[in-house]
């Protein structure tokens, strides 16, 4: 990726900071103005600051050239280095910042749909305080005072944030608790879950987070961990672990992966096993590992504690786990077992004594202290029963939405009411904001100054792509009211903080690089020393629940809208689940053997009783789910002003009993009889692959017993009709089943950079949906985890039979070897879909695009067409970033460098199973992975020459289960 | 078509045998200038007036190739010749693929021949005759049957073939003159 | 001894009489179907309204399933469409003088079916109002229609079929038409058919030129027929979907076709002798012709389901084998793919029975039914096609809404309308030719 990352202000630097900063606030007012104006029409109050007309036009700024942006988003309280495409100041696309630890490139779904959120039409615009408009002065008005209020020490004062780990937000924190020190400081988001700090507290004695590498991993276990979807560093984990096993010929080492958990996840899907079991069970199978491991050294010499106490007769019959033990032990030092973060203590417990007995500190795993900002004030509970026993008098709530996202039985909204002065800041006027006096609009990332640290602590600035569009404060902005700050901005603020950190001489330099990288280096979080304390680990052992049956619900994140926050997204409604493919909703999810004993199919509906709160949620089946456990996920059923998000889905926070408890027994389960079945729109309804070649894979012995298993489907049969390519490039795609997670950020990717529509649930029920690229998933039996899924996109085939049926030339061949799509051209005969055997092309029914609000289509792409009813569509192997390239190439009197083109999908991809190049260059990436032995071409026998090919996965079982 | 000149005489006959009957006698009496107006084509009628077959036929097939060659054309010179492009990889002169289009053109032009040269020839259309005048021709196209013959100006001869015609079964006779 | 063609043979006066009778008299029946018709008709104009307006979302389809309604009921009517012409030009080049009676009715509904044929593939366009860039014409940006495609074969044959069956019905009926003008009772009516009768005087010249220009056309529209429908095949054959990737797809149609064809001409002409009280001119020899024909292009549809499944399992491809051999019989469509055996196959088995040919309702029911099953053919050949192809990953299946199935209704409704108007205002038996018919009979009974 060699693009450059400006900041406007070099070069202004060591004229001193004012002249620099109103350059670039000059710029950003300028791009602002131009749509505020344009598009909403008096939404925004004029900037304070003086505006340019754009006669002059500002440095930097090329119209029809986009420009990229190093920034950070904040998520879970870690942050993302993101590179952020700007046209003509207005943010349009988010891609991966290949220096920032957390996205080595990538971007991933959530990160994706952040930029469309910016622009979301339903976003608060304004100041409310009670049931009347307001203004930010009488905000100020309001607290202000507080810090002159002579003698006052915070009594009864309150604050409530998301867990965050801002250098910034930080120091004020630290600052208001100096001023204030009666006043208290909770942080709570229903995903922040704390188990496994609390464990390894318990384990060292010290606060520690650990640290995950599985570069030199040979082995990895997940015990009910979501390593490559739902953990803070998910896009690194899978980046790392997919490079272990490029694999270029069968001989090539390869890492093993065994995904223990309940729900399929995105890790399940590509683990080597995939043991489905329930959630509740992992600690004792964490138990189980454990003693085999500590046996099996002591076997072996090595030291280790005696742990072989009575062990679980249920699992530990099972020879799976010896297995997984002995090969655990074999690949010690270079091994690592990793718990999830939704897991009991004991769970985390477990794993990192198995980690310390493996000798994997250090090498695989390390840790550091937290990068979160943590207090001792106690958790949202502590908080509700002060708030209940009137013990707080004013509550200031930065972000999130704890009115909503709360566990039910707090019932911290009731709570809400006995509180004098409450004040929240949010992006939406939504449950939270509504049951709050005072509420102040948030930012955007994209329209706010602020830092934040990845999870390995490294910290990076996030800074803004245009100013605000509506009237609204950082979190900062509002806690530097509490410290007499009043008139600050975000830009000073962090500005200020910063000049402190950087050694006072190259201070500038320093701020201008880091602000270019979106990186701020060498902040990373040191390794600390910690010492096991054995016992614990005994006594955790001792005092284990017994294994049971009955059927448990696991409260999880929503892999699109997370916990909630995305709800408005259209994109991630519409995005289908990476493992069921369903759309704007959620489900429970159940195994058939569950669903089976039950007597329920899919889209009937289920109740849910725990203690005296009840949901009724439409039941999904689906295959490799756990026995016995049922998966709810968080973040639906939305009742604020957010109307999309509104009434989608079912709210399970409803059902759930309390922060930090997302596995839950003891639930009664029962079928509400109704005489129609809800509805579930998924994009797949056929899920057995039944022999065809589509999507193959072959075990590493497999492959090595025969390298050339794939011939069958790469060979061309003779062509009647040779046409020679013209052009100097000829374009080509290779996508790597064997690393291909099915995360789905490349699917979000081309939406946000093909403006493609979203249909909505009728439509997608209908089989109507408009994504260019899908992931099609397919169970079987055979090798591997059991499931497999490939990115299905338009092939771009050298004998298109979408092409000769066309009958007005709308769709043809390019030189360069695309299959190109006329739109202005199209008729809509809608022949081409029914002769393409992949099925990837998209029909405009209706006037899809009509729908998007005036600040929604400030994300288009002005790169490409937007289509209108009646047309067809499809992939163009993002034919204007190929062009861009040309344009580019051309005058420089140059060919187009290898890389130089990066599709939307391979941009995203954490994995980079996605290859995109010219195959005229026998030396392009994608040339040499056409050259593997494991290459194929779906459906090859229909003689299309496909020229998006594919490797076939290759899954590296334990030999040790297949003789067993 | 007919003249009505210098002098005609018209005849209805009942029925067609009788008609046939009228155009024997006639021919064999060297009038040989005859026309006949019967409801549905009567049998043999060419051998009764020794009619040559028009060349309608030639007409078409001619026509049929003409339509043929457009067909033809009209696929060949834009695919393959004004804009050559690359579609899915098919040769740019696919020639199997413009059968369809070529017959179908050529069986287009070949039809509106064959119904032109029939209108043409029969002098159609003409809304008006002169014979429509005659009383009764109107059951022409019904269950009449009418001859025309034309005679050299002399009494003495048309009314030799009056007096024959009704002898003959003619039901109606009308003599016309030359309509100055 | 077969029954003859004509029960009696009266004379000229009181046929033409007879055949002119719907011309000149009014008949409450006639405007009670015509209401109806009409009111039907005026549902296909709402559903068209509806589907330019809102966009061809507002029918059933999607990806998989691009195509459904439209082409099925395009496919099925232009099948129709063929036996007119069949029974009026392939049997007069064959001399088979049965034809005489019904030919005209036939061609009438020939035309009326291309019609409503012609009026799909414009419908279901994404943009309609594009629908002439099918047509070469030199425009500024040199962008031309692609003849890979079947499509603008389809234009072309439609084109030259709708065409081409105009001039012949035309042609044949101009001396009826004389013959109109001539019984006129009203003398508007004679001016109005006197203009459509060209001035035909019925001159032994003209009848011979008329006689020539017939057979030629007959001659032009026989291979005509065969050609249409196997191009129409071709919009599926040219694909490499399983089910529609078929070389016996043309004979196939065609049969197809002409079956379908042969049963909407036994439905027409059966409730048409018994209105007009024309059973001593459409008799029971005609209605038995007929039937046999149906009962061969039954067989020969019969014929092309066993070679298709055969092919399918033959060539060992497992897609072609899925579709034809699971999807079809087992898969989400199967009761629709029995119904259509046993309406295609089972049913007009009964026709070899005479009694059943003969009987004027037995043979109606039997037409119905094969009418419905090659409705129910086209259904199978698309949708349980395109609904599971290759990758299984995109299989879904397909429903109408109300604008699939009002057009269905009123393109119906507007083939009986226009075939009423055709009752009311043409003369439906071609006069002269049974005429002609008559006194041959006569002469042969004369000669015998």
């Amino acid at each position: 990726m060699s693009r450059n990352l400006p900041v406007l202000d070099t070069g202004a630097a060591n004229e001193g900071l004012t002249a620099e900063e109103i350059t670039r606030r000059q710029f950003l007012q300028l791009a602002a103005t131009g749509l505020a104006v344009g598009a909403l029409a008096g939404c925004v109050e004029p900037p304070r600051e003086r505006i340019l007309p754009y006669t002059v036009q500002p440095i930097g700024v090329h119209p029809g050239k986009p420009r990229y942006y190093a920034t950070t988003m904040p998520l879970g309280g870690y942050g993302t280095g993101l590179l952020v495409e700007s046209h003509e100041g207005r943010p349009t696309k988010v891609e991966g910042n290949p220096q920032h630890p957390a996205s080595l490139g990538a971007a991933g779904v959530y990160e994706q749909a952040s930029v469309l959120q910016l622009y979301d039409p339903f976003r608060a615009k304004s100041l409310r305080y009670r049931n009347a408009p307001s203004t930010w002065n009488a905000f100020v008005r309001e607290f202000a005072p507080t810090p002159q209020r002579a003698g006052y020490r915070g009594a009864g004062l309150r604050f409530l944030l998301q867990p965050t780990a801002s250098p910034l937000t930080s120091a004020l924190l630290d600052r208001i608790r100096d001023r204030y020190p009666e006043a208290r400081i909770h942080s709570y988001a229903p995903l922040g879950s704390t188990t496994g700090t609390s464990g390894l507290l318990r384990l060292f004695g010290t606060r520690v987070q650990p640290q995950y590498d599985l570069r030199n991993a040979r082995v990895v276990v997940t015990l009910d961990a979501d390593l490559f979807g739902a953990m803070p560093f998910a896009m690194r984990y899978a980046r790392q672990f997919a490079d272990g096993r490029r694999l270029a010929n069968p001989q090539a080492p390869m890492n093993r992966l065994y995904a223990i958990e309940s729900a399929l996840s995105d890790t399940g899907s590509i683990a080597d096993h995939r043991i489905a079991v329930r959630s509740a069970d992992v600690a004792i199978i964490a138990a189980t590992l454990l003693r085999f491991i500590a046996a099996e050294s002591r076997t072996r010499g090595i030291t280790a504690p005696d742990l072989s106490a009575d062990q679980q007769a249920q699992h530990s019959a099972d020879e799976r786990w010896r297995m997984i033990a002995r090969d655990l032990v074999a690949n010690a030092r270079q091994s690592v077992v990793i718990p999830g973060e939704q897991q009991p203590a004991a769970v985390h417990v477990f794993a990192h004594a198995i980690n310390l007995l493996l000798g994997n500190i250090g090498r695989t795993v390390w840790y550091t202290e937290p990068v979160l900002y943590t207090t001792d004030a106690g958790g949202i509970d502590a908080l509700t029963r002060e708030m209940k026993a009137g013990e707080v008098d004013s509550l200031i709530i930065l972000g999130g939405n704890p009115a909503y996202d709360t566990p039910a039985g707090l019932n911290f909204r009731a709570a809400l009411r006995s509180v004098r002065l409450t004040a929240y800041t949010g992006l939406y006027e939504n449950e939270t904001a509504s049951a709050c006096h005072w509420f102040v609009p948030s930012l955007h990332y994209l329209e706010s100054w602020g830092d934040a640290r990845a999870y390995d602590g490294t910290a990076s600035l996030t800074q803004p792509l245009i100013s605000p569009l509506y009237d609204g404060r950082t979190a900062d902005q509002i806690l530097a009211l509490f410290l007499g700050q009043t008139d600050y901005s975000a830009w000073d603020l962090l500005r200020e903080s910063w000049r402190t950190r950087f050694t006072a001489a190259d201070s500038d330099l320093i701020w201008a690089d880091s602000l270019r990288r979106g990186v701020i280096v060498n902040t990373a979080a040191a390794p600390l020393p910690v010492t096991p304390d054995w016992s614990v680990v005994t006594q955790t052992l001792a005092n284990m629940p017994q294994a049971s049956d009955q059927i448990e619900l696991v409260f999880r994140q929503d892999p699109k809208v997370y916990d909630g926050s995305f709800a408005n997204s259209p994109w991630l409604q519409e995005l289908p689940d990476p493992v069921t493919k369903l759309t704007w909703d959620n489900a429970a999810l159940l195994s058939p053997r569950t669903a089976e004993s039950l007597h329920i199919e899919s889209g009937d509906l289920l109740q849910f009783r725990l203690q005296n709160r009840t949901i009724t949620i439409p039941a999904l089946i689906s295959p490799l789910h756990a026995d016995n456990s049922v998966a709810l996920s968080f973040g639906y059923g939305r009742r604020g002003t957010e109307a999309i998000a509104r009434d989608v889905g079912v709210d399970v926070y409803a059902l759930w009993p309390g922060a930090d408890q997302y596995v839950i027994s003891g639930a009664d389960v029962s079928r509400v009889e109704s005489k129609n079945a809800h509805r579930l729109a998924t994009t797949q309804d056929h899920w057995q692959i039944s022999g065809r070649p589509v999507a193959v894979q072959q075990t590493l012995n497999g492959w090595r017993a025969d390298p050339d298993f794939t011939r069958e489907e790469r060979e061309h049969a003779e062509a009647l009709y040779e046409l020679l390519p013209t052009a100097e490039e000829q374009w080509a795609m290779t996508i790597d089943l064997g690393i291909c997670t099915g995360c789905s950020a490349c699917v979000v990717a081309c939406q946000a950079e093909n403006n493609v529509p979203v249909v909505g649930k009728a439509e997608v029920l209908n089989s109507r949906e408009m994504h260019w690229l899908r992931i099609d998933r397919y169970y079987n039996a055979e090798a591997g985890s059991g499931t497999i899924t490939q990115p299905m996109l338009c092939q771009h085939c050298e004998k298109a039979p979408c092409e000769y049926v066309c009958p007005v030339n709308a769709t043809v061949h390019s030189d360069d070897g695309l299959n190109e799509m006329v739109y202005n051209r199209c008729v809509g005969t809608r022949f081409c879909s029914n002769n393409c055997p992949y099925k990837v092309r998209r029909f405009n029914w209706y006037n899809y695009t009509m729908g998007w609000s005036e600040t929604e289509q400030l994300q288009f792409n002005p790169d490409v067409t937007v289509r209108a009813r009646g047309v067809m569509e499809k992939c163009t192997y993002c034919v204007q970033r190929i062009r861009e390239a040309e344009i580019q190439a051309r005058l420089e009197n140059r060919r187009i460098r290898d890389g130089e083109v990066v599709t939307a999908c391979q941009q995203a991809c954490p994995t980079r199973a996605i290859v995109f190049g010219s195959i005229t260059d026998p030396e392009s990436q994608v040339s040499r992975t056409r050259e593997q032995s494991r290459l194929y071409s779906v459906l090859n026998e229909l003689g299309t020459r496909p020229r998006t090919r594919y490797l076939a996965r290759i899954s590296n079982p334990n030999p040790a289960f297949e003789s067993s | 078509m007919t003249r009505l000149s210098p002098r005609v005489i018209a005849a209805a006959f009942p029925s067609d045998t009788t008609l046939v009957h009228a155009v024997q006698w006639l021919r064999n009496n060297g009038y040989d200038q005859l026309e006949l107006y019967t409801p549905y084509p009567i049998p043999h009628a060419e051998e009764l007036l020794t009619l040559k077959r028009p060349r309608i036929p030639l007409v078409v097939l001619v026509a049929g190739l003409a339509g043929a060659a457009t067909g033809f054309l009209a696929q060949w010179y834009p695919n393959a010749w004004n804009y050559p492009i690359n579609v899915g990889g098919r040769p740019l002169l696919s020639l199997p693929a413009w059968v369809p289009i070529t017959f179908e053109l050529g069986v287009l032009f070949g039809a509106f021949a064959a119904v032109f040269a029939f209108l043409i020839g029969s002098g159609l259309p003409r809304l008006w005759h002169p014979l429509f005048e005659l009383e009764g021709f109107g059951h022409v196209s019904t269950d009449e049957y009418w001859l025309t013959v034309t005679t050299p100006d002399s009494d003495v001869d048309s009314a030799r073939i009056e007096h024959e015609l009704v002898a003959l079964g003619a039901s109606r006779i009308t003599a016309l003159q030359e309509s100055a | 001894m077969p029954s003859p063609e004509l029960l009696v043979t009266p004379g000229d006066e009181e046929l033409s009489d007879l055949l002119l009778a719907p011309l000149w008299s009014k008949s409450r029946i006639w405007l009670l179907l015509f209401a109806l018709t009409g009111a039907g008709t005026l549902l296909l104009l709402f559903a068209m309204t509806w589907t330019f307006s809102t966009g061809i979302g507002s029918w059933g389809n999607n990806i998989p399933n691009a195509w459904a309604f439209g082409i099925i009921n395009f496919v099925w009517w232009i099948g129709i469409g063929h036996a007119g012409t069949f029974i009026s030009a392939f049997l007069l080049l064959l001399q088979q003088p049965w034809r005489a009676s019904i030919n005209r009715v036939a061609e009438a509904m020939t035309l009326f079916a291309v019609l409503n044929a012609a009026l799909f593939p414009l419908l279901h366009l994404g943009r309609p109002w594009f629908a002439y860039w099918l047509i070469p014409y030199p425009a500024t940006m040199q962008v031309w229609p692609q003849f890979r495609s079947a499509l603008p074969w389809d234009f072309a044959a439609i084109l030259t079929y709708g065409t081409v069956s105009l001039l012949f019905w035309y042609v044949g009926l101009i001396p009826d038409l004389a013959t109109a003008r001539d019984r006129a009772p009203t003398r508007g009516k004679q001016i109005v058919y006197g203009i459509f009768a060209l001035g035909w005087r019925g001159s032994a010249r003209d009848w011979q030129r008329h006689g020539i220009a017939y057979g030629l056309l007959a001659g032009l529209a026989t291979p005509l027929v065969i050609s249409v429908h196997s191009i129409v095949s071709m919009d599926f054959a040219i694909t490499q979907l399983p089910g529609w990737h078929s070389t016996i797809f043309p004979p196939y149609f065609v049969a197809g076709a002409l079956y379908s064809g042969f049963a909407m001409v036994i439905m027409l002409t059966i409730p048409l002798r018994r209105v007009f009280r024309l059973e001593t001119i459409i008799t029971e020899r005609h209605l038995d012709s007929i039937g046999k024909l149906a009962l061969a292009m039954g067989w020969a549809v019969i014929y092309a389901y066993v070679i298709e499944a055969f092919i399918a399992w033959y060539s060992g491809n497992i897609y072609e084998r899925y579709a034809l051999l699971i999807g079809r019989p087992l898969g989400p469509y199967a009761l629709l793919y029995w119904i259509m055996l046993s309406c295609n196959c089972a049913a007009p088995q009964l026709l070899w029975l005479r009694r059943v040919r003969t009987s004027p309702l037995l043979l109606f029911g039997v037409a119905a039914l094969i009418q419905i099953g090659m409705w129910l053919e086209r259904f199978i050949i698309i949708v349980s096609s395109l609904s599971r192809d290759f990758l299984p990953s995109s299989w879904h299946s397909y429903r109408p809404t109300w604008v699939d199935l009002s057009l269905l209704a009123g393109t119906i409704s507007l083939f009986l309308l226009l075939f009423l108007l055709f009752l009311r205002f043409v003369p439906a038996i071609p006069i002269s030719e049974v005429k002609h018919l008559s006194h041959e009979t006569s002469r042969d009974e004369a000669f015998a």
